[in-house]
């Protein structure tokens, strides 16, 4: 074989390219920067929405002052670190869209969300946030021994329930179980360090035609770095349609 | 030149100026090393993002960015391998069976490519990928890989000789013999 053959083999191994969430992934940090700044004054087209907004957030926390099960949050339970997180959504051909971000953190082994933003949907975010937060505290009003067996178990968000991209969240079991076995939720698969903190791979169904493959990090309380939810397909393989990803952890001091 | 510093200080211009002038080499660069598209997807995030930490030993006065985010990509790869093993490539799909004949060898000699050179020491494979696919000069290939331009040079040369003997079934001449 000569040069020029070798050269026009070599050829043959193309590239893919990468995905358009690398780019948001990159820029996200830096435009959620500029973007805090850019808002410290409401000189800003949304200003009658986020007065309302704002007036129903003032109600509903004055409502969950009310209610002894949050009453620890605001009395000021602190959240030792938050991870940054993105949620993607694949479609047939396995392209990825970044459907929501999040900001959370771990306490008894269950998540906590701090924040949330879906990309482009200023007034989407706002309003599931309210709807979601107005929920929990409805329940803690009428369902108070319910919503005490739910805070014994180990939450943890998922994606987006479309259209209107409220939080999906699944139960792993009891979470103080989970936090005595490190972090065992199903079958491990393996170990990995996601952003420097060690983290074991476990495997479990979610539902008949799904499964889920957590990395969940010890270090940060049981924490889920990623989460990667497959679809079976008729010929048995599994295919990626969903994906969480820890894009940045910060250790509050 | 892109203005490193002003991406630093978070002007969004300079750091999409900064990311489409280099992600897609670096990208190719980094899915050639590790054979995944979500690894090289990975890894060209880590790099961009600590470019742009405070800190970060980046100086334009000495290396040109692009010499620079080689390196960075090639450390990243380095870290992972020494921290997981070789990892198996993902190797190209064969084209679908009912796809002409014609796809499905390229299908294949792209395979046979891919796992080739994910058999090279790792040493020739970044420097073959770099002179090959990324048409790097040898100099450059020296810089980022801080070897002296003889070493470059002699891995090149192996990398295709190997390569040569591992993919002749594939060479033209091969197939007329046939």
């Amino acid at each position: 074989m000569n040069d020029n053959e070798l050269d026009e083999i070599l050829n043959k191994w193309e590239s893919p390219v990468p995905s358009d969430g690398l780019r948001t992934r990159i820029l996200a940090p830096r435009e959620a920067d500029q973007r805090s700044s850019k808002t410290g004054s409401l000189g800003f087209r949304l200003r009658w929405p986020v007065f309302a907004a704002a007036g129903l957030a003032a109600f509903l926390l004055i409502a969950a002052h009310a209610v002894p099960q949050t009453r620890s949050f605001f009395a000021g339970e602190r959240a030792p670190y938050q991870v940054d997180s993105e949620f993607l959504r694949y479609t047939d051909q396995g392209s990825p869209t970044v459907e929501l971000y999040t900001t959370s953190y771990n306490a008894d082994g269950s998540e906590r969300q701090l924040s949330k933003m879906i990309p482009d949907n200023v007034p989407g975010t706002v309003a599931t946030h309210v709807l979601e937060t107005g929920q929990e505290i409805l329940i803690g009003w009428f369902h108070a021994e319910h919503a005490a067996r739910m805070r014994q178990l180990a939450r943890v968000d998922v994606g987006c329930q479309q259209p209107r991209c409220f939080t999906a969240v699944r139960y792993l079991g009891n979470a103080a179980e989970l936090l005595s076995n490190g972090c065992v939720a199903g079958v491990v698969t393996g170990h990995e360090t996601i952003l420097d903190y060690p983290t074991v791979a476990v495997r479990r169904a979610a539902g008949e035609q799904h499964r889920m493959t957590l990395w969940m990090a010890p270090g940060l309380g049981c924490f889920a770095l990623r989460i990667v939810t497959e679809e079976k397909q008729p010929d048995g393989s599994f295919r990626k349609v969903e994906e969480k990803r820890a894009l940045r952890v910060t250790v509050n001091r | 030149m892109v203005p490193v510093k002003a991406a630093r200080e978070g002007s969004r211009a300079a750091v999409l100026k900064a990311f489409d002038e280099h992600h897609l080499p670096l990208f190719r660069f980094a899915y050639r090393l590790t054979g995944s598209s979500a690894d090289a997807e990975d890894i060209v995030q880590e790099c961009f993002l600590a470019l742009l930490r405070p800190g970060c030993p980046f100086d334009a006065g000495r290396t040109p960015l692009r010499t620079y985010l080689f390196g960075a990509v090639r450390n990243q790869w380095l870290k992972r391998l020494r921290r997981n093993g070789t990892a198996i490539p993902d190797i190209p799909d064969r084209a679908d069976e009912r796809s002409p004949e014609r796809l499905i060898l390229h299908a294949e000699i792209a395979g046979a490519v891919a796992e080739a050179i994910a058999q090279l020491p790792e040493l020739q494979r970044e420097t073959l990928i770099l002179a090959h696919y990324e048409q790097l000069p040898l100099a450059e290939i020296a810089e980022i890989t801080g070897a002296d331009l003889g070493a470059v040079k002699s891995r090149l040369q192996r990398a295709r000789a190997s390569l040569k003997q591992m993919l002749s079934a594939y060479a033209p001449s091969a197939e007329k013999r046939q």
